[in-house]
């Protein structure tokens, strides 16, 4: 098994049904790229001892005659904010230290159903706030493409997990953009899919109304075999529904001119290897015979402003369940009250505080039609241009992030510009549409070559189509 | 301007102790992001309804049961969070004791 960098799930599972591949090795080879580079990397915040335990029960069970699961073995990276049973959950937040988590969420549940191996749990922003990964209370994950540079984020250890070799796949949590964002950061696959495809059960809760988790992988192939696993409808979430069947088929690919600007080549703040590479993507499809349309989605432009009411409002509730009263940090006080303000002070780091001040405020009476609701009508908008734009087109091609991987510790002084960096990822999540990353070229940055990535977007629950055009991309780039 | 009273009665209601430099620090973050979110003025939402759920919904019924017995690991697992306990209760401070 000397190159695990080719490795695809159907590989795994016809290895094993072979009996060429032992899952031992498999195991052991991510373990030790785990022990050479994360040290430096920080990709997980724990590795769990009992997945070469895991691997050996596999392997005996293979040897038996049993036939491959669907994900039979496939070592994975799981986000620090999705909960495995037994093992702890943390949101990479100091208020969660010490706290296990008691049961599976439904997609860790359905992952184990095929047999997926957990490899561990891996940092990100506390409680998915963020786009560097420098917001976890156990320091920042280096991108591996460039040491000094953040990975994005919040599903930063993740995206890195799988870049650098240190999981087969992994699981994300995105709610503007944080499975996309470092999936194009780092040069690998990021799915987001649409709200309410894949159960919620058991994510820590960020702003309920957005959240999505979503496979994060080295090809369009492994996270479609991953998605199907996770999908479908939940009896512990309330909003997740079964996929309607849709025509999957793609002639039309629309470009938002309020993205990117076919006739000018780019858009104003756009960098400019990123929109080089917008266009070559655009020629690329046109030569494969699909027509590419400039259309509009007008209230776009409003999104991310809308989110920073929207989801602060939503933080702010979610998290006054971090109070000290029945599981992790506590803090001592001379009454209750203060015991709550001591470990909500202590337990939360500067974003989380802002975001919980900031929901706290919009939602605070007086301010309420000024600020949410307002906010509620524009979202409101937002997916009507969705809906609109797909009867012209099939599917829309924008960039996933206006810059490649910026440098550690360059946006942590002014949390505005960090939030401009999910500037074209956040109306996917206002609208509920599913959308993916793909890498596709570099841009040249001091001497590195920094991944870029293209961000697909589809109609409510046709992620096929993401699919279906994300490998036209994959393939053309793997040749470069 | 976000006054630093305004965030003062902010963090009571948020449950969260501030020191006197969060206080500042956070009124100038406050500040920027509302200073951002005020060109939600310009869009006309005269015609929109505010849109309160992600998906349509309906109510969906269940009977009022538990899923399934809680057995001797849940309660282990459970119990083994709590910060704090006194013969297997959870222990917290005096909910209508002052001080």
């Amino acid at each position: 098994m000397n190159n695990i960098q080719n490795l695809t799930i159907e590989k795994i599972k016809d290895g094993l049904q072979s009996g060429e591949l032992s899952l031992r090795e498999l195991v052991s080879n991510y373990l030790e790229e785990i022990k050479r580079k994360d040290p430096d990397l920080n990709a997980y915040r724990e590795v769990f001892e009992d997945a070469f335990k895991h691997a050996e029960e596999i392997d005996e069970k293979i040897k038996r005659g049993d036939s491959p699961r669907a994900l039979e073995g496939v070592p994975f990276a799981i986000k620090d904010n999705i909960m495995i049973r037994g093992k702890a959950a943390g949101a990479s937040s100091k208020i969660l230290e010490g706290y296990t988590a008691s049961y599976d969420s439904t997609a860790i549940a359905r992952l184990r159903n095929e047999g997926a191996i957990f490899l561990g749990r891996t940092n990100c922003d506390e409680f998915a706030m963020g786009s560097s990964t420098e917001n976890s209370a156990y320091g920042p994950t280096r991108n591996p493409r460039d040491r000094e540079r953040v990975p994005g984020g919040s599903s930063g250890g993740s995206a890195v997990a799988v870049a650098a070799e240190m999981a087969h796949a992994a699981l994300g949590s995105d709610t503007g953009g944080s499975i996309r964002q470092p999936a194009a950061f780092c040069g690998v696959v990021g799915l987001k899919p649409t709200y309410g495809a894949v159960s919620r059960s058991g994510l820590i809760a960020m702003a309920s109304s957005l959240d999505q988790i979503g496979p994060i992988t080295k090809n369009i192939e492994d996270t479609k075999t991953i998605f199907d696993v996770i999908k479908g409808k939940s009896e512990k979430d309330l909003t997740s529904s079964e996929a309607k069947n849709n025509s999957h088929q793609v002639k039309k690919i629309g470009v938002p001119k309020e993205f990117f600007s076919l006739k000018d080549g780019g858009k104003e703040g756009l960098n400019e290897s990123i929109a080089k590479n917008i266009l070559k993507a655009v020629e690329l499809l046109k030569e494969k015979g699909f027509e590419i349309k400039e259309v509009s989605l007008p209230t776009s432009g409003y999104a991310l402003a809308a989110y920073y009411i929207i989801m602060p409002a939503e933080v702010s509730s979610n998290l006054s369940r971090f109070d000290g009263m029945r599981y992790g940090l506590r803090e001592d006080g001379k009454n209750l009250l203060d015991v709550y303000s001591k470990t909500r002070a202590n337990g939360f780091g500067p974003e989380a505080r802002r975001r919980i001040i900031l929901g706290t405020y919009v939602l605070s009476a007086g301010y309420y039609d000024a600020y949410y609701a307002r906010a509620q009508k524009v979202r409101y908008l937002i997916r009507k241009d969705f809906e609109n734009v797909f009867k012209e087109v099939d599917i829309l091609l924008t960039p996933t992030t206006p810059t490649p991987a910026f440098k550690i510790g360059e946006k942590t002084s002014d949390p505005l510009s960090m939030y401009l960096e999910d500037i074209f990822t956040v109306p996917v999540n206002l609208a509920g549409v599913p959308a993916i990353s793909v890498p596709f070229g570099a841009a040249p940055k001091e001497g590195k070559d920094l991944p870029i990535g293209v961000q697909l977007i589809a109609p409510w629950f046709d992620e096929e189509r993401l699919f279906s055009i994300g490998r036209i991309l994959e393939i053309e780039n793997a040749c470069k | 301007m976000i006054s630093k009273e305004e965030i003062k009665k902010l963090a009571q209601l948020a449950r969260i102790h501030l020191t006197e430099s969060e206080e500042k620090n956070l009124a100038e973050d406050l500040q920027n992001v509302l200073g951002y979110i005020e060109k939600l003025k310009e869009v006309d939402v005269s015609q929109a309804p505010e849109m309160t759920h992600a998906t349509e919904v309906k109510n969906i019924f269940r009977a009022d049961e538990p899923p399934k017995e809680v057995n001797e690991a849940d309660k282990i697992l459970l119990s083994g969070q709590f910060p704090e306990s006194e013969r297997g209760y959870l222990k917290v401070k005096g909910v209508f004791n002052s001080e």
